[in-house]
């Protein structure tokens, strides 16, 4: 005890000091044996739960890259059997023409006739009928005669609307290609597509049916612009 | 002195004898160094004051490090561990920047 403090060093006993020192080595050695454990292993200083969590995420994680190895090897070898490779072209070809509007397709779906006596129908409220139906999942637009692709577009003129260059006038008939259900209850939420049309005063009719034809197609424009990326450039 | 002393013939020992540490004191350890730490900020700081003792010195010292030790046991068994370890580092990193400071003062004056 040293109230004053002039040497407190000089008051302590020989025993207490052999202590202090001997906490302090302790204390020096416990260091370093913890700074070479942290370096040595970076996972020993985690607890039980990291662990296990760590464990479960790479077990996932190589659970997915085993079954993407799968897919691929599955992909690869039906790419080298020539038959399956014709099949796959075949199958992409078809794809491809339902995409690009160039096959006539039929199947389950919705047919929507709008009548607009005033006209006051405008591009705008057809753009948003038609991304109302690509949301709801259409896989395939026809308006009114002509295929809707992912290249058409809506102009306002003063005789109407036109699409794709073409005029078309009241009843404008949408034939859409999807889930029928799907389609018809998300055209008709409210502030939807449809309500759009009503807003207008245009007059609808809305059909679900379990067969709908899409036969107008259209000829895709050589791209000009655009070409494939050489492949292992 | 002789903590200086005896901390450096300690770091010295450990990389003589390069130890590991045991399975069942890993997840102590650690906390039980801080602790220590702590412990040892608080006598420099009480030295530096002049009010030292070294009895208060070895019984802070021991009992920091097995409360601190039993603080990390008790959240494993609760399953807080990691959470409870992390609490335990806060309080005594934030005693030994108080300790610190303390110590620059009366070194620095400032």
């Amino acid at each position: 005890m040293s109230p004053d403090g002039k040497d407190p060093r000089k008051r302590e006993p020989l025993r207490s000091r052999l202590l202090i020192a001997a906490l302090c080595v302790l204390l020096g050695f416990a260091i370093v044996a913890q700074v070479r454990h942290t370096q040595e292993d970076q996972f020993s200083s985690l607890r039980q739960d990291d662990l296990v969590r760590l464990l479960d995420e790479v077990t996932q994680r190589n659970e997915d890259l085993a079954d993407e190895g799968e897919q691929l090897r599955r992909d690869r070898s039906a790419l080298l059997s020539g038959s399956d490779a014709r099949a796959l072209a075949e199958d992409y070809a078809i794809l491809q023409g339902i995409l690009a509007g160039t096959e006539p397709v039929e199947g389950p779906g919705v047919v929507v006739t709008v009548r607009d006596v005033d006209g006051d129908v405008t591009a705008q409220i057809m753009v948003h009928m038609l991304e109302e139906l690509r949301n709801a999942g259409a896989e395939s637009v026809e308006l009114s005669g002509q295929r809707l692709t992912a290249s058409s577009a809506f102009e306002d003129s003063s005789l109407g609307v036109m699409v794709d260059g073409v005029l078309i006038s009241s009843p404008y008939e949408w034939r859409a290609i999807g889930n029928a259900q799907t389609l018809a209850v998300a055209l008709d939420i409210p502030g939807g597509a449809l309500a759009g049309f009503r807003n207008v005063g245009a007059t609808l009719d809305l059909q679900e049916r379990d067969l709908v034809q899409i036969t107008a197609i259209r000829t895709p424009q050589e791209p000009r612009f655009a070409t494939p990326v050489p492949e292992g450039g | 002195m002789i903590a200086v002393v005896g901390l450096v013939i300690g770091v010295v020992l450990g990389l003589l004898v390069q130890p590991s540490v045991p399975v069942e004191l890993q997840p102590y350890l650690p906390i039980a160094v801080v602790a220590a730490l702590d412990a040892l900020f608080g006598a420099f700081r009480a030295r530096l004051e002049g009010v030292f003792d070294d009895r208060v010195f070895v019984t802070s010292f021991l009992f920091n490090v097995v409360i601190a030790a039993f603080i990390v046991f008790l959240g494993d068994q609760l399953g807080v561990g990691s959470q409870l370890s992390t609490a335990v580092v806060v309080v005594l990193g934030i005693r030994i920047f108080s300790n610190a400071a303390s110590i620059r003062r009366h070194v620095f004056k400032a």
